[in-house]
């Protein structure tokens, strides 16, 4: 009998071991699957989340929001004859220590002024060459018979650029203490009558963030 | 009896206050948080189509705290319908407001066909 209680109990505490074990390993993974992010997708309309030190899609709408203002209240794009601008992209040069696409900047410009009704964008004609080839390359086509020669684009057609918009986005980066840095962002902007070469509009936005030095801008 | 007549009509009266000072100057313009609202008032909006024929927009209110603020305020611009014009320049923009000062915000809109706007303004982020 005393064998049989003496095996009871250590069957016993074997199983409350055991199971003192599941427990454990399913409080890890709890606490694991607790301590994993999430993925969510931001609400863009009302996004509250911390600032980040490098440059995100909230600074390129800031920016590209000041400037069109700037532009629509400055008169800079309102032609006397009331027809509109047409405009070329110049160079936009990224002088930060980030990889950026510097579209992220002007196609949101771009765009606000094509739907303003002041400007036509020309993508015929670009700082590198013309953004979209294929408008000279249909031309090609005026000595091939397989195509109809009516409905390929006649000479003298395109339009030439009146303006042109170039800038700068600038870096600057300041060790504020030991463990403080700060970074400033210099979105900087000129739009230039191409007929005279006087820039008609200039504007810049600066947007400045301190915050860890741990925390990396490039 | 009489003591609760005197709490009644001392509610009474907070209500009243608290309704009238929601009432903004402008019905087009909504502060988001009942907080807001013993922190600042709008006192003017005034509104102009400039020579470009866009519609500008300047609002004017007061911090009535004693301390510096931060709020952000948002448009939204609408055309001869109603609909909203969708741009990016409707997006929540911070504005500083310093202790028992006067603010002002000016926006201008993104097309001549924005005829009319809404404007939100709430308490600033981080």
């Amino acid at each position: 009998m005393q064998f049989k209680n003496y095996g009871a109990g250590r069957l016993s505490s074997r199983v409350s071991f055991s199971f003192f074990k599941l427990i454990g390993v399913v409080l890890l993974l709890f606490l694991i699957s607790a301590c994993a992010t999430t993925t969510k997708n931001i609400d863009m309309s009302n996004d509250r989340e911390k600032a980040v030190m490098g440059l995100d899609y909230r600074d390129f709408q800031k920016a590209a929001s000041e400037a069109i203002s700037s532009l629509l209240q400055s008169g800079a794009v309102n032609k006397p004859d009331g027809g509109r601008y047409v405009l070329a992209i110049s160079r936009i040069v990224n002088d930060t220590m980030q990889r950026i696409d510097t579209d992220q900047l002007i196609k949101k410009i771009r765009v606000e002024l094509l739907q303003s009704g002041k400007v036509v964008v020309t993508t015929a004609v670009g700082a590198n060459g013309a953004e979209d080839n294929l408008a000279m390359q249909a031309r090609a086509l005026r000595k091939s018979e397989e195509f109809n020669q009516n409905t390929i684009a006649s000479k003298g057609q395109m339009v030439a650029p009146e303006l042109s918009l170039s800038g700068k986005i600038i870096q600057r980066n300041i060790r504020v203490d030991r463990g403080t840095q700060q970074v400033e962002y210099y979105f900087q902007l000129s739009l230039t009558d191409i007929n005279t070469g006087l820039a008609f509009w200039e504007g810049e936005t600066v947007i400045g963030k301190r915050g860890s030095n741990k925390s990396v801008s490039w | 009896m009489f003591l609760i007549k005197k709490v009644c009509v001392f509610f009474m009266s907070f209500l009243f206050i608290s309704c009238m000072a929601t009432k903004p100057v402008d019905p087009r313009i909504n502060i988001i948080g009942n907080f807001l609202v013993t922190d600042i008032s709008i006192t003017d909006v005034s509104s102009v189509i400039n020579n470009s024929g866009f519609m500008e927009i300047q609002v004017v209110g007061i911090n009535k705290t004693a301390f510096y603020k931060q709020f952000e305020y948002k448009i939204e611009w609408l055309d001869n319908n109603g609909l909203k014009i969708s741009t990016i320049m409707s997006r929540w923009t911070t504005f500083p407001a310093y202790e028992k000062s006067e603010f002002r915000f000016k926006a201008v809109a993104p097309k001549k066909t924005a005829t009319n706007y809404r404007i939100l303004i709430r308490k600033g982020g981080n």
